[in-house]
């Protein structure tokens, strides 16, 4: 078997699969979420998808902690479409549906926190 | 005063190697990329030979799951937009800079173009309307458009590198990346660019290659050393490759101020179509005939000038008679008889990017003396006679070189390149 040629899973990647690149103590909060609920462990794992999508420039200049007032756009460097590419992953690992609209209305890390908890909890009940 | 272009930079990433010495030395000892594969994990295919692209693990959807030489340093927000090809794409162009002496920021001055040549991702198009599919249209990927379909690779290198110049993509299939070059030098020609980056990519995976063979086109010898066998009586098909390379073209005053390294001069091009079938090349190689007149009278040269061809010669039965048929009544009848190779026959066919890989061997060649041989040619096909057709690599350095491609849809170019 060559695999150079072989072509990969084609079935929709386990949340875990979305997180592996990032650092261990994220995936223990998320397997911490999965086992209890606990929001604050999800609010961890946001934060870091958040920081994944902070382009290399922006990087350096990026606080070791957000503050919830830090805008996406403004101060992060996020663009729109990684706006939407974080959202997809957060949707992917949290097993929640976030329609455009909802997203046009998150402008800042307090905004996505927010909206993240209220999501976890509108789909555990 | 007319306006030259000089080629100051090339990268690599090939199954015959990744880097410019591993690659001459696989042209000038005749060292073939292939490897017996097997595709989608079924051993009944019939088709078990492929360019594989070493030290990359990329045929996989998840850019995550993608491994590739340290030695590329490539930010995440680049990865998540590219295909696989696009990822070999970005890794020759960072080798094509280092190459011609030039940094990354110098490319984002205005004066600086981007001609991409690829199929798109069929893999991630697989994938990502798979998804779209099975969810009945509620879930897709929001990078899906841009690094799946025709374009992705000038979308997201035209991004990461800021160029603001010329940019676009060129689809003709195997004649892509011939395109790609001869419209870059025109707008180099024209004024219009100081400088251009052409680059062309392809995957080698099950999607991208296999197709080919429900039109009969692949080999199903399942020996790597005689599968890719231009010009051979045996010929059965093309072996399917990948990878990408990438070539800066730049107008040969401006290269000199900046003391660039000089491969050769790209001099001239030429375009015609055959004007008869969609996939089938005209059985007497009309167009490609054609294509070659109007290079050299691009040139103001003569056939007796060009000292070596590299052919399109994919080792397909019907493509190689119909471009020795171009080649007969060109040179032949005049009375000259250049060497031809096809380097194929180490390479395998990567179809998009094939025109500017063969350009950027061409341009080696020139400027390290030495003609690329016939690899695994043993019983030239009879229609061949009167070719010129070396088996071995030749310890020469041919002056003017003419480098051919055919693509789907009769489309042919014919590139022309000088020693400065």
């Amino acid at each position: 078997m060559e695999p150079k040629t072989q072509t990969g899973n084609f079935a929709a990647p386990a949340p875990e699969e979305l997180l592996k690149h990032l650092p261990a103590k994220i995936r223990e909060r998320f397997a911490h979420f999965l086992a209890t609920g606990d929001p604050a462990a999800a609010d961890a794992v946001v934060l870091a998808i958040v920081r994944d999508h902070v382009p290399a420039r922006k990087q350096g200049s990026t606080p070791p902690l957000f503050i919830d007032s830090m805008s996406l756009m403004g101060d992060l460097g996020i663009d729109s479409v990684s706006i939407a590419d974080a959202v997809f992953t957060l949707e992917e690992v949290f097993n929640v549906s976030i329609s455009t609209k909802e997203i046009m209305r998150l402008s800042t890390i307090g905004d996505l926190r927010a909206f993240i908890r209220r999501k976890l909890s509108e789909s555990r009940n | 005063m007319p306006r030259t272009a000089v080629i100051t930079g090339l990268g690599f990433i090939t199954c015959i190697g990744n880097d410019h010495a591993t690659v001459r030395r696989s042209l000038r000892e005749g060292r073939h990329g292939f490897e017996r594969v097997e595709f989608l994990g079924n051993p009944e295919l019939a088709v078990k030979v492929a360019g594989t692209i070493k030290e990359f693990t990329a045929a996989t959807p998840h850019w995550r799951d993608w491994r590739y030489p340290a030695r590329y340093e490539i930010p995440r927000e680049a990865l998540r937009g590219l295909s696989p090809h696009g990822l070999f794409a970005l890794c020759a162009i960072e080798q094509a800079l280092a190459d011609a002496a030039l940094n990354a920021p110098e490319i984002s001055d205005g004066q600086t173009g981007l001609y991409c040549a690829s199929a798109g991702s069929t893999l991630l198009a697989h994938y990502h309307l798979n998804r779209l599919l099975e969810s009945r249209g509620e879930r897709c990927h929001p990078l899906s458009v841009v690094s799946s379909i025709a374009g992705t690779l000038n979308f997201n290198l035209a991004a990461h590198y800021g160029i603001r110049g010329a940019v676009g993509g060129f689809v003709a299939a195997c004649a892509s990346s011939s395109h790609a070059l001869g419209c870059a030098l025109d707008d180099i020609r024209l004024r219009r660019q100081q400088r251009m980056i052409v680059v062309g990519a392809e995957e080698a995976t099950a999607e991208s290659i296999l197709p080919f063979g429900a039109m009969g086109a692949l080999s199903i010898n399942s020996d790597p050393a005689t599968a890719s066998r231009p010009f051979d009586a045996e010929r059965d098909g093309f072996v399917g490759s990948g990878g990408a390379v990438a070539l800066i073209l730049e107008e040969a005053d401006f290269a000199r101020s900046r003391g660039a390294p000089v491969y050769a001069e790209l001099a001239g091009w030429g375009q015609a179509a055959d004007g008869y079938s969609i996939a089938i090349s005209h059985p007497e190689g009309r167009g490609l005939a054609d294509a070659i007149q109007r290079a050299l009278a691009d040139t103001g040269l003569a056939p007796g000038d060009i000292a070596y061809i590299n052919a399109h010669a994919t080792s397909t039965q019907a493509g190689d008679r119909s471009e020795v048929m171009a080649l007969q009544k060109i040179f032949t009848a005049a009375g000259a008889h250049p060497r031809i190779s096809g380097t194929k026959g180490l390479t395998g066919h990567p179809l998009s990017m094939s025109g500017v890989m063969e350009a950027a061997f061409c341009a080696m060649a020139i400027r390290d003396g030495f003609i690329p041989g016939n690899a695994h040619l043993c019983n030239p096909d009879p229609v061949c006679a009167g070719l010129d057709l070396p088996r071995a690599t030749i310890d020469e350095r041919p002056r003017t070189v003419l480098s051919t491609s055919s693509g789907f849809g009769g489309s042919n170019v014919a590139l022309v390149l000088k020693q400065a």
